[in-house]
């Protein structure tokens, strides 16, 4: 995660803000700064962070671990859309 | 502590899981399982948290359990008397495997079963005793058995299975004791299976029971088929008219091969004196 801030950086996004996430097809994700779950479903996930939010949709879906700030989604992700 | 898993049903229940970690209860997993429920495991030392939490808004905890190891412990718990009737089972089962359950003599000569059955009980072999490492000794024994050709002891799933194969017709073996065929003195004496009444050397007379069919053991009597042979030997003296040639012919075939006989010329004929052998046997060839 320290080369994802560095890259961040790069590209001028304040890191630790906006939700970071990791995605292993065909498994799931794993999603970090996230403040809270808007939507819950097994074809959407709404992770919302201090600034921002993304939109996870696949089929599927449901929580691995959610706490303190950090998200594991699992499932079939098919799409992580900035919303 | 085992994890602990939640089924909660509200019109808002995919807010839950942010409620929960609001409250610093951390999900382990979560999943939307109807449209107004949704099921989630916690550790379990958060359940009270997690009531806590809960408590005092619309959310209706449906069900609770355990997961995993502890679901398995609790459903041991309440079956307490199946568990413990399957592992006597399994104990039960385990044990009498090493045991003898049962004794057959099969075999054209099963009606040696009597017999057979002595020689295992002398060997430490009966119902419920240890199943034998060792057949060697006792197939030895049943072999030296009159007219006994084949003997083979198998123990499969707690049944020990004697098999006897005779030779010959397999007749039925001969019940009662030895008795002497004639009054004389006991030369040979072989007892097998019975108890000898006399001694080698001794007079007995003519129906005297030589070999009775019982054997003591310790202070028991238990009742046996003979199996046993004997010669004795007896005085014999008769005449006979002609040569002393067809003398001799009709004594040693009177009297048997194997007698001792001196010829004494008579007026008649010619006397022939000595000692001949009669023999007795009890299913003994």
């Amino acid at each position: 995660m320290n080369l994802l801030r560095e890259i961040g950086k790069q590209l001028g996004a304040e890191a630790g803000v906006g939700v970071e996430y990791t995605v292993v097809d065909g498994r799931g994700g794993y999603f970090r700064n996230v403040k809270r779950i808007e939507e819950f479903s097994e074809q959407v996930v709404v992770l919302r962070s201090r600034k921002g939010a993304v939109r996870v949709e696949g089929r599927g879906l449901s929580l691995g671990r959610y706490g303190s700030g950090d998200a594991v989604v699992l499932g079939e992700i098919a799409r992580v859309e900035k919303i | 502590m085992k994890d602990l898993q939640f089924t909660v049903r509200s019109l808002s229940a995919q807010r839950v899981p942010d409620k929960l970690a609001q409250g610093g209860v951390e999900l382990l997993s979560a999943r939307k399982t109807a449209k107004n429920e949704i099921t989630f495991t916690v550790s379990g030392k958060d359940r009270e948290k997690v009531f806590a939490i809960l408590r005092g808004t619309c959310y209706n905890v449906v069900k609770v359990r355990e997961r995993g190891l502890a679901l398995f412990y609790k459903k041991c718990r309440q079956h307490a008397g199946l568990v413990l009737g399957a592992l006597l089972f399994c104990l039960l089962v385990a044990g009498f495997q090493s045991r003898v359950l049962r004794i057959d003599v099969v075999g054209n000569g099963a009606y040696y079963e009597r017999e057979v059955l002595e020689v295992l009980h002398e060997g430490g072999i009966r119902p419920l005793s240890p199943r034998p490492k060792e057949y060697a000794a006792l197939t030895a024994r049943i072999l030296s058995l009159p007219r006994v050709s084949f003997c083979e002891i198998k123990c499969t799933g707690g049944i020990l299975t004697v098999e006897v194969r005779v030779n010959g017709e397999g007749s039925p073996l001969t019940e009662g004791a030895l008795l002497a065929p004639v009054a004389g003195k006991v030369e040979e004496l072989t007892v097998l299976r019975g108890t000898a009444c006399v001694a080698v050397g001794e007079e007995v007379t003519q129906g005297q029971t030589l070999v009775d069919n019982y054997v003591l053991l310790g202070e028991e009597r238990r009742e046996v088929r003979v199996i046993a042979r004997a010669k004795l030997s007896y005085p014999v003296s008769r005449e006979y008219a002609g040569t002393e040639e067809s003398a001799r012919s009709q004594a040693y075939l009177d009297f048997g091969a194997d007698s001792v006989l001196t010829f004494t010329p008579t007026q008649t004929g010619f006397l022939a004196e000595g000692t001949a052998y009669a023999s007795a046997a009890v299913n003994l060839d």
